[in-house]
């Protein structure tokens, strides 16, 4: 048995053109399924508090429920952006003064000492923007796999997102 | 070493390179696609974000008689539409980050209001410099076609608009690249034209051809070689021809995230609106001896028409004569007519009590009138 380094070499080519390249592409294109699915829920829960103008607990669990079916477990953060007006100094000689318009973060209420997110419902104005920040802490197996073997290939689940309440 | 070994070792080589790329551009395609329907959302959230804010917020609070509209001031919707593109994107809402969103990733953006339409773009202002403006509001021409005959209403060579609303043409003229109106089409007893219903469908196709080749004409220059993309709003719901018509304040926003290094890399359009709904408005109300029925009337009729007809002279009451009008050719639109039960009916539709309510004794053509 002669060449043995080439035989190798192609043993290596064959194993990663046929079996790690397909794996990756699949398990990538199972894992961009997955970030629809959560991306999707995550704008169901933006649309459902834009309508309502109110974030209560029931929707807070809901969503935590359906957002790890998925296999993996995500972390995320609803934030409340309140409008407030500033009339401003004037700048002219007629008196005119210009509005600024800020947006100020409200933060949800924490329970400090357990730790654990509000237990009331959060009202929003018309105008207030809501946020919702979505983050993975961990991967289900396939994943851990890939991308120890090819991480580069996948961006961070890192994603915010903001909607105007009606 | 025979005569076959370089094919043996170039075929199956070429096959690994070939195999190789295609995993490489699967993989990537993948992930692009997931983030072009991204992104979408994101810009689609701004552009809500801007009708709202141009909805609510117009600065026009003073009283115009004999108009039922407002004027709004679209950087306000676009100042919304930067700072919403902020924060998706991750930056805070400061004016410095406005303006990098607004000059690197907003790639054109199109407020489309009532008699004209607004596109927003990096262009040059002066010395080399370059800055996210608007070209001059632009109307909603096209060229009519004859299958629309506006010839009869007398606006023979001139060129012609209209309004998203579809309540009104006007002619228009351009010069030095800004369009200017002249004057309402009228017909010739000097009433507004109205399109009659048959050619809305018609209308508003030309003008969304012509908006949408605006705006791709704009985003052609403005991505340069890059895309030769048109814009069109593919509709699932849409029995015409198969593209989201324009038909009320709009705004729409080509987003290009290409150049940022980290984050969502990707090329979106986004499309908010709403909707124009001509409010059917009670024009006035009439009683009947046994009691007052309150009726309103379809605005869609020219109100002009009715308020010739109103006796500013009499010493009474304002007399005016319903039935047996001047011309009872009703060819601008449709007069309806419905009884609503109670004052409180009546103020959802608009009404709005007036002095005049007091009883006054009606005729037989005429009544007494309150609005």
């Amino acid at each position: 048995m002669l060449d043995i380094p080439g035989k190798f070499m192609g043993l290596v080519i064959a194993f990663l053109l046929c079996i790690i390249g397909p794996a990756i592409n699949i398990t990538t294109q199972q894992e961009m399924i997955t970030r629809r699915n959560i991306i999707t829920s995550a704008t169901n829960l933006l649309d459902e508090v834009v309508d309502s103008r109110t974030y209560t607990p029931e929707m807070r669990n809901k969503f935590a429920t359906e957002v790890n079916s998925y296999g993996c477990s995500v972390d995320f953060d609803v934030i409340k952006e309140a409008r407030t007006v500033d009339a401003g100094a004037a700048t002219s000689d007629t008196g005119a003064h210009s509005a600024v318009v800020h947006y100020i973060t409200v933060p949800l209420d924490y329970d400090e000492t357990f730790g654990v997110p509000h237990s009331e419902t959060v009202a929003f104005k018309s105008g207030d923007r809501v946020g919702i920040h979505l983050k993975r802490v961990s991967y289900s197996g396939s994943q851990y796999i890939v991308k120890s073997i090819a991480g580069i290939f996948l961006p961070d689940f890192d994603y915010t997102m903001y909607e105007r309440v009606r | 070493m025979n005569k076959y070994t370089s094919l043996t070792i170039f075929a199956p080589l070429m096959f690994a390179i070939f195999w190789l790329i295609s995993i490489i551009y699967i993989n990537r395609s993948n992930v692009n696609s997931f983030n072009t329907w991204y992104l979408t959302r994101l810009v689609n959230f701004a552009s809500d974000a801007a009708i709202e804010e141009l909805r609510l917020n117009s600065e026009d609070l003073q009283l115009n008689a004999g108009t039922n509209n407002v004027v709004v001031n679209p950087d306000i919707a676009v100042r919304e539409f930067e700072s919403m593109m902020c924060e998706n994107l991750g930056l805070p809402d400061t004016s410095y980050n406005r303006s990098v969103v607004a000059r690197n990733y907003i790639k054109a953006l199109a407020i489309c209001v009532n008699d004209g339409y607004y596109i927003y773009s990096m262009q040059p202002i002066r010395n080399g410099e370059y800055e996210f403006i608007s070209y001059p509001k632009l109307p909603y021409d096209g060229t009519f076609d004859p299958a629309v005959d506006l010839t009869q209403f007398d606006s023979g060579g001139k060129r012609v608009a209209v309004t998203l609303a579809m309540d009104k043409f006007y002619e228009i003229t351009s010069h030095g690249g800004t369009f200017y109106k002249i004057d309402t089409v009228q017909d010739a007893s000097g009433h507004d034209v109205i399109p009659a219903e048959k050619d809305k469908l018609h209308i508003s196709e030309i003008i969304n051809n012509n908006v949408f080749d605006t705006f791709s004409r704009v985003m052609y220059r403005v991505l340069g070689d890059k895309t030769r993309q048109t814009v069109t709003i593919p509709s699932t719901f849409s029995d015409t021809t198969g593209k989201n018509r324009i038909s009320g304040t709009t705004v729409m926003a080509v987003v290009d995230t290409t150049q940022m290094h980290t984050g969502i890399s990707a090329t979106a359009f986004g499309i908010g609106g709403s909707q124009f709904t001509n409010p059917d408005k009670i024009v006035c109300w009439e009683s009947e001896e046994e009691g007052t029925t309150y009726c309103w009337w379809n605005y869609e009729s020219d109100i002009e028409h009715y308020k010739s007809n109103w006796d500013m002279s009499a010493s009474g009451p304002m007399k005016y004569n319903l039935f047996g009008a001047p011309d009872s050719d009703h060819t601008y639109g449709t007069v309806r007519k419905k009884y609503v039960d109670d004052p409180y009916e009546a103020a959802g539709w608009g009404y709005s009590e007036n002095w005049e309510v007091a009883g006054y004794a009606t005729n037989n053509n005429t009544s007494t009138v309150g609005h």
